[in-house]
């Protein structure tokens, strides 16, 4: 094995058997998440409710971007055919929130959750960096418990 | 020549399914009441600035991820103070998602993005743009 070689798997950034906890990209995702998911919280319940809502239906409406992105750079056209009916299915979700009931919104972050664990390598296997399925599946949960919560108080 | 020819056809592709996706979001809107049609369109237009978000997650490069995630950051600020304070902030967000669009060609934003993409995105947000500044009125 070359010198190079060594300095390559020795570093602890390329090689995750010598990664401490935060520097694995679930554990650093994870982190992320429950940051963010607190942030936005926080920040929605400053809003009165109405505007609150249009925020967490944007949101969803724009998850549903994230996959149709995913969908356009994919070789796979059948992967691109699902990436495309799971974006239209969460722009109809978040439209649902928006015009029918904010529990919509929280089906559409726990349906988001489960999509989102569904681009697992030995799923869908469809690629995503690393760190992408840990910080939005927690996210999502959190945000969907928080509507869940928040919403009906 | 044969690469030229691709070009166009790439163009010409994007063109045409930019102007079908484009009045067929014109028609769904103009059969709604008017702020039902904003908050269609407000949805829309952060959906699609989120398509860019997807393609970085493709891309994976960090300079590319944190150019669109401004780009992001400013169209929806856009997409919430159209239905919030006046249409034409939409309007404008429509516009300069386009001008964005037209960024990523091969001498500018590198992000990797179907070649297709950026006439289809451009011409729906154009039409789409005008659509509301004269709907709007």
């Amino acid at each position: 094995m070359s010198t190079e070689q060594n300095k390559t798997i020795s570093d602890p950034l390329l090689d995750p058997r010598k990664m401490n906890m935060v520097q694995r990209p679930w554990a650093r995702g994870t982190i992320v998440a429950i940051i963010g998911a607190i942030a936005s919280a926080y920040i929605l319940t400053l809003l009165p409710k109405p505007f609150a809502r249009d925020i967490l239906v944007a949101l969803v409406g724009y998850f549903g971007g994230v996959y149709m992105g995913l969908g356009l750079s994919t070789d796979s056209a059948k992967k691109a055919a699902l990436e495309y009916a799971v974006s239209g299915a969460f722009f109809g979700l978040s439209l649902a929130g928006l015009w029918l009931s904010p529990w919509f919104l929280a089906l559409a972050c726990f349906a988001h959750a489960a999509w989102d664990a569904a681009h697992h390598p030995k799923a869908l296997d469809i690629f995503v960096r690393p760190w992408y399925v840990p910080t939005c599946v927690v996210y999502d949960i959190l945000m969907g418990t928080f509507v869940l919560l928040w919403w009906w108080r | 020549m044969t690469q030229n020819t691709t070009q166009r056809a790439h163009a010409l592709r994007g063109l045409i399914i930019g102007i079908v996706g484009a009045v067929a979001t014109v028609m769904i809107a103009s059969l709604l009441p008017k702020p039902m049609a904003l908050e269609l369109l407000s949805i829309v237009l952060g959906g699609i600035a989120f398509v860019y978000f997807g393609f970085v997650l493709m891309d994976g490069r960090k300079r590319e991820m944190f150019i669109e995630f401004g780009n992001i950051g400013l169209t929806i600020a856009l997409a919430l103070l159209g239905l919030w304070v006046a249409p034409y902030w939409l309007a404008a967000g429509y516009l300069a998602h386009g001008l964005w669009d037209a960024l990523h060609h091969p001498r500018g934003i590198q992000t990797n993005i179907p070649r297709w993409y950026i006439p289809f995105c451009l011409t729906y947000d154009w039409v789409v743009a005008g659509f509301i500044l004269l709907w709007w009125r």
